[in-house]
């Protein structure tokens, strides 16, 4: 393990979390499900600040947002009523496709988000559906939009001793949404990741999200291919010809697990599908 | 630093390494039923229960399981008394290396515990976390199915009616 933990603390409050996390920021982790500490993280020395007892772990919605505490799992999220609120359940739907259920069990809202391997379920999801991400340290608070959030890699604009505390997604009843993953098993790392979500307006797309991840090494959003779907109705040529905006204006990447020229063949059909599927109107499976 | 858990129902106060691996704990305790294969999660050879729920052991830092109860293959049964999930498994043949094996039984032990009659989408989601090489799963399944059975026996509501069947 390269990550050597020399010490291991276990704060009740957040208060107290933020303010070990302050005292000589460059020595300590925080640890949320542990999984990443466990697997990576730079080979040093760290002292070790479990956030389980701080007050992270609710998943709570009111009648604008649903929020998402930063130590909540993704298995919290797949089983919380609240969380089948957004967008006629796509969060369960789309995160138990995320590795197996076990490690659902250790992964947490603030961990997938904060470390964003290109794999990771929840960035995208965030994206398309326009969350805030909430961020604290012991001296101030700030809101990020996703967009904000997911434009480098997390890590990077994150201060020293700064953490994530919750995730907020607003709630829109009339916002449609549709995942689309693919792998080479059911629960291998995804090859790509598509997120479509609109604002139905009588069956024209208001507002719409098309995001793209795991064949890109950050989530992202396809500008342009949202700017040919707003005020669309979806249909089948609609679907099409947004997946080949979407697949020619993504810089994609490939690996030993499919080059980048496959991935732009086969995002166009995704997107496509994505698309169908949020309009109820998939003509191929 | 100090641990406290409940292991297989017997409380122990553990003196442990602040980064050490759950996996690592318990086999070094002399629970080597727990495999350590992959130690990345692919595998599920290290499953064990926290609090009831499976959690890949290598990928679990010790220290996150203060307070917790840990259950592990030694804690279900042995040769000379095996526990049903056991037997299912021997019965349906669902045993070839046996590297998975324990795996596999507490990954099936958790799911009939919250669900004794369930889907088979619910045993391949519950088992997802859990790789054979030998078996294809076919048999894993039908132990799954078998285990369904004595256990609803045991317990005196045996009303599932459902064969083993293969996917």
């Amino acid at each position: 393990m390269p990550v050597t933990i020399t010490e291991y603390l276990r704060p009740d409050s957040l208060k107290e979390a933020l303010a070990l996390l302050a005292e000589d920021p460059g020595k300590n982790i925080a640890v949320a499900g542990g999984v990443s500490i466990v697997l990576s993280g730079a080979p040093r020395r760290v002292r070790a600040i479990d956030l389980q007892n701080v007050g992270l772990n609710e998943i709570a919605s009111t009648k604008d947002e649903l929020c998402l505490g930063a130590m909540a799992t993704l298995d919290d999220i797949i089983h919380s009523p609240a969380a089948t609120k957004v967008a006629s359940g796509l969060l369960p739907t789309a995160l138990r496709t995320a590795a197996s259920e076990p490690i659902r069990r250790l992964i947490t809202v603030g961990g997938n988000i904060v470390q964003c391997y290109y794999w990771a379920t929840l960035p995208p999801l965030l994206l398309a559906l326009d969350a805030k991400i909430h961020l604290r340290t012991s001296e101030h608070r700030r809101t990020l939009k996703a967009t904000e959030f997911f434009a480098q890699p997390p890590m990077r604009l994150m201060e020293k001793g700064e953490l994530v505390t919750d995730v907020t997604i607003p709630l829109k009843p009339s916002r449609r949404a549709a995942f689309e993953k693919m792998a080479k098993t059911s629960n291998d790392y995804a090859l790509i990741h598509v997120v479509v979500s609109y604002v139905d307006q009588r069956g024209k797309m208001s507002d719409p999200r098309v995001v793209v991840a795991a064949c890109t090494s950050l989530p992202t959003r396809v500008r342009e291919a949202e700017e040919f779907l707003e005020g669309k109705t979806v249909d089948l040529n609609t679907a099409m010809e947004a997946g080949q905006i979407a697949s020619h204006h993504v810089k994609l990447r490939g690996d030993f697990r499919a080059s980048a020229d496959y991935r732009r063949r086969v995002l166009r059909v995704m997107v496509q599908r994505a698309l169908l599927k949020a309009a109820d109107k998939q003509t191929i499976s | 630093m100090k641990l406290h858990v409940r292991i297989n129902g017997e409380a122990r106060e553990l003196e442990i390494a602040p980064g050490a691996v759950l996996g690592d704990v318990l086999r070094q305790l002399g629970l080597t039923g727990t495999k350590m294969g992959c130690r990345e999660g692919h595998c599920g050879s290290c499953m064990v229960l926290v609090n009831g729920k499976p959690m890949n052991s290598c990928l679990l830092l010790a220290a996150k399981v203060e307070g917790a109860e840990i259950t592990t293959i030694e804690g279900l049964g042995d040769v000379r008394n095996p526990h049903p999930i056991q037997e299912a498994f021997v019965e349906a043949g669902a045993v070839q290396c046996g590297f998975c094996t324990p795996g596999m039984i507490i990954s099936t032990k958790a799911l009939l515990d919250n669900e004794p009659h369930p889907s088979l989408e619910r045993v391949r989601e519950a088992l997802s976390g859990n790789l054979c090489r030998c078996t294809g799963y076919a048999k894993i399944f039908d132990a799954v199915r078998i285990a369904e059975h004595k256990l609803a026996k045991a317990s005196g509501n045996g009303k599932s009616t459902r064969r083993p069947h293969r996917p």
